[in-house]
């Protein structure tokens, strides 16, 4: 079943792509891992970069919640800076996952978090605490880094 | 795996080379479910095994043409239409194709045997059991969103209803349940399965999932899913059965395809009339219609010979084929031998039409073609322009906050998606407005001035007489002082005389040398004030 329902997400996905999401199999042969490119969204200090994500669908899928990290580095306080790029988002807790969610839901939330971040809830301090004090010079970094890597 | 349609657990049943031409179930053996196998099937049964492993062919007993070095099974994904299966492959199994994705495991016997008839055997339920995967249904159709799972996408199969009346296939929610919390894969109420918080979804809605129509997984027909089995089971075509031969006495345990039965079991060795080869009496039909090089054929129009499984390369060049004129199409219904056509295209009353027609037809496609790839270029335009467009107006002006006559300037030059014929007059806007603005504060700077000016003329003016004022006070307490001091002196004076000479009273002032002569320098009068 996890097979056929992975299938048939990544055709919907595949036929009606979320808006600034592009989504192709890192490898034709296997269904479980996605590799997705982003835009940063526009009106936020990532617009013009594409970041690029690796989904990972668990054999237990719909009943354990997909992996996703980063592999283009991103300056935002709930996703390390760092080449895992681990990300911590609410809907991907696996407390929190519910076998009805899906991946273009789990999409949008990411493209959410990249509008609003989580300060309170984050992976890298320093990033929150810029983030909470000085909000411009938060965007001027986030905008730097954007530039940096994810072009 | 073992191939698809490899019998397994059952003993490997040999098709009979001396049998051929006869009934197989004629031959005396002892029925199911241990049939013995006469002294020609054990040879035959030995040399399959022979070849299986040496890899050569047994000597002496090997019909021509089966002298193939390659013993395998065809692999699933040889395509059947060049080789079709190998023919050592066909004698050992008949050919089946590939099962369809949709099954979950290969159809069994029904094993329950008819009631034992008056002879003395069993027999065979030839139908099978189809276990079918009804997630991997292509359903007839867009299916209505509330009859999917939310957990398998899929229509619900065997839908169970929760007490938070959320409906999932039964096994979906039992798989839910057993991997994370025991809650409702929706909104999370608390679901236990020993508890049974759940229980058979209503007959509508099972009604309504049952009624949908899916594509057979084998025919493509369109079959609704609640009979699906049963069409599977007793009238697909494509499917498999059991052949009949099983209630014979010989016990075939082959499956087949439905559109292959015959009134017998077919599974026995035959040669191919033409190439000799010895292959399964079921797939005959199919080697020699498609795969059989040997076999020859006879046009019935000019005589001429050709591989069979060429006759239809032969009828597009058949030179006796009566064939239609090629301007048919327009209007010209003469028909006439291939060979003949080319003298009657020569006076064909529609061949000038015919050549226009076609040169108009080319024109016409040539047109269509260019029509798309403008469109086409149209509409990336257009998608340049909308970006360009976006890009433009997300460009913020450093001059936004600038009085009212310069956003005026700006607003009918943002609206223009062009930039560059405009950017002098952008320029040139800019100025003027600056021009405006510098002579709009010199101005107010100008009224401002003057205004102060005046405000402190005004306050000095106070100022200065409250001066004066308080200089004449000044001077008339000085005055005072002065004239106190002067009657103080005389006083003193005075004193000094009663005393000192007395009759001296009215002494002169000026021989006074008193030692306080000094400190009323400053006073310019020596004679007491007249007051």
């Amino acid at each position: 079943m996890t097979q056929k329902r992975i299938t048939k997400e990544l055709q919907e996905v595949l036929a009606t792509p979320p808006p600034g999401i592009k989504v192709n199999l890192v490898d034709e042969s296997n269904v479980h891992n996605w590799n997705i490119i982003m835009d940063g969204p526009a009106d936020s200090p990532y617009a013009g970069g594409k970041f690029q994500l690796l989904l990972v669908l668990p054999p237990e899928y719909p009943f354990k919640p997909p992996k996703i990290n980063f592999k283009t580095r991103i300056y935002h306080p709930n996703v390390t800076f760092d080449e895992h790029g681990s990300m911590c988002i609410g809907i991907l807790k696996s407390e929190a996952w519910k076998p009805s969610s899906r991946i273009p839901n789990v999409l949008t939330a990411i493209q959410q978090l990249l509008l609003e971040p989580v300060p309170d809830d984050a992976l890298e301090q320093a990033t929150a605490q810029k983030f909470k004090e000085d909000r411009k010079a938060y965007d001027k970094e986030a905008r730097e880094m954007t530039k940096k890597y994810a072009k | 795996m073992p191939p698809p349609n490899t019998p397994v657990d059952i003993e490997p049943l040999s098709p009979i080379r001396s049998s051929r031409g006869s009934d197989p179930a004629s031959i005396p053996t002892p029925p199911s479910p241990a049939p013995s196998i006469t002294m020609s099937a054990q040879h035959r049964f030995r040399t399959t095994e022979w070849e299986r492993f040496s890899n050569e062919p047994m000597p002496a007993l090997v019909p021509i043409g089966d002298n193939h070095a390659d013993r395998s099974r065809p692999k699933s994904d040889d395509p059947v239409d060049e080789f079709g299966p190998t023919e050592t492959a066909q004698l050992k199994t008949p050919f089946l194709p590939p099962l369809p994705a949709a099954y979950t495991s290969e159809p069994v016997f029904n094993e329950r045997p008819r009631p034992i008839e008056s002879d003395g055997n069993s027999y065979y339920n030839l139908e099978l059991i189809h276990n079918i995967d009804f997630s991997a249904l292509t359903y007839i159709g867009t299916v209505d969103e509330n009859l999917i799972c939310s957990i398998c996408r899929t229509p619900f199969f065997n839908p169970v209803i929760t007490d938070c009346c959320h409906i999932f296939c039964h096994s979906c929610l039992h798989q839910a349940l057993k991997h994370g919390s025991s809650s409702c894969p929706i909104d999370r109420t608390i679901l236990e399965i020993v508890n049974e918080d759940y229980c058979k979804a209503p007959t509508v809605i099972r009604n309504q999932v049952d009624a949908l129509k899916a594509e057979c997984p084998a025919c493509s027909a369109a079959i609704e899913r609640s009979v699906l089995q049963i069409h599977l089971a007793q009238h697909c075509p494509e499917a498999r059965m059991a052949c009949p031969g099983k209630n014979t006495s010989k016990g075939c345990a082959f499956l087949m395809l439905r559109k292959h039965l015959g009134s017998e079991c077919m599974h026995y060795a035959e040669h191919c009339p033409d190439c000799n080869l010895e292959l399964m009496a079921i797939d005959m039909d199919h080697h020699r219609n498609e795969l059989c090089t040997k076999r020859i054929g006879t046009c019935q129009h000019c005589g001429a010979e050709y591989v069979e499984i060429h006759s239809e390369q032969h009828l597009l060049a058949c030179p006796d084929l009566e064939i239609s004129c090629k301007w048919s199409d327009i209007g010209c219904d003469f028909t006439t031998t291939r060979k003949t056509m080319v003298n009657h295209e020569k006076s064909c009353n529609l061949r000038f039409m015919g050549k226009k027609f076609e040169s108009m037809a080319k024109e016409s496609n040539e047109f269509r073609n260019e029509i798309a790839d403008l469109k086409n270029e149209r509409n990336n335009q257009e998608r340049r322009i909308k970006a360009l467009e976006g890009t433009f107006k997300s460009i913020r002006f450093p001059f936004d906050d600038i009085s009212d006559p310069t956003s005026d300037a700006f607003s009918g030059f943002r609206d223009n998606t062009d930039p560059s014929p405009t950017g002098f007059d952008h320029v040139m806007a800019l100025m003027d407005s600056q021009q405006r603005n510098i002579n709009k504060l010199s101005t107010s700077l100008r009224e401002l001035e003057a205004r102060y000016s005046t405000l402190l003329f005004n306050e000095t003016i106070q100022i200065r007489n409250d001066l004066a004022e308080l200089r004449s006070l000044q001077q008339t307490t000085s005055m005072h002082v002065r004239w106190l001091m002067q009657f103080r002196l005389q006083e003193n004076r005075r004193v000094r005389a009663g005393t000192g000479l007395g009759s001296n009273a009215g002494g002169s002032e000026g021989s006074d040398g008193s030692p306080m002569g000094p400190r009323r320098s400053s006073d310019s009068l020596h004679q007491p004030p007249r007051l």
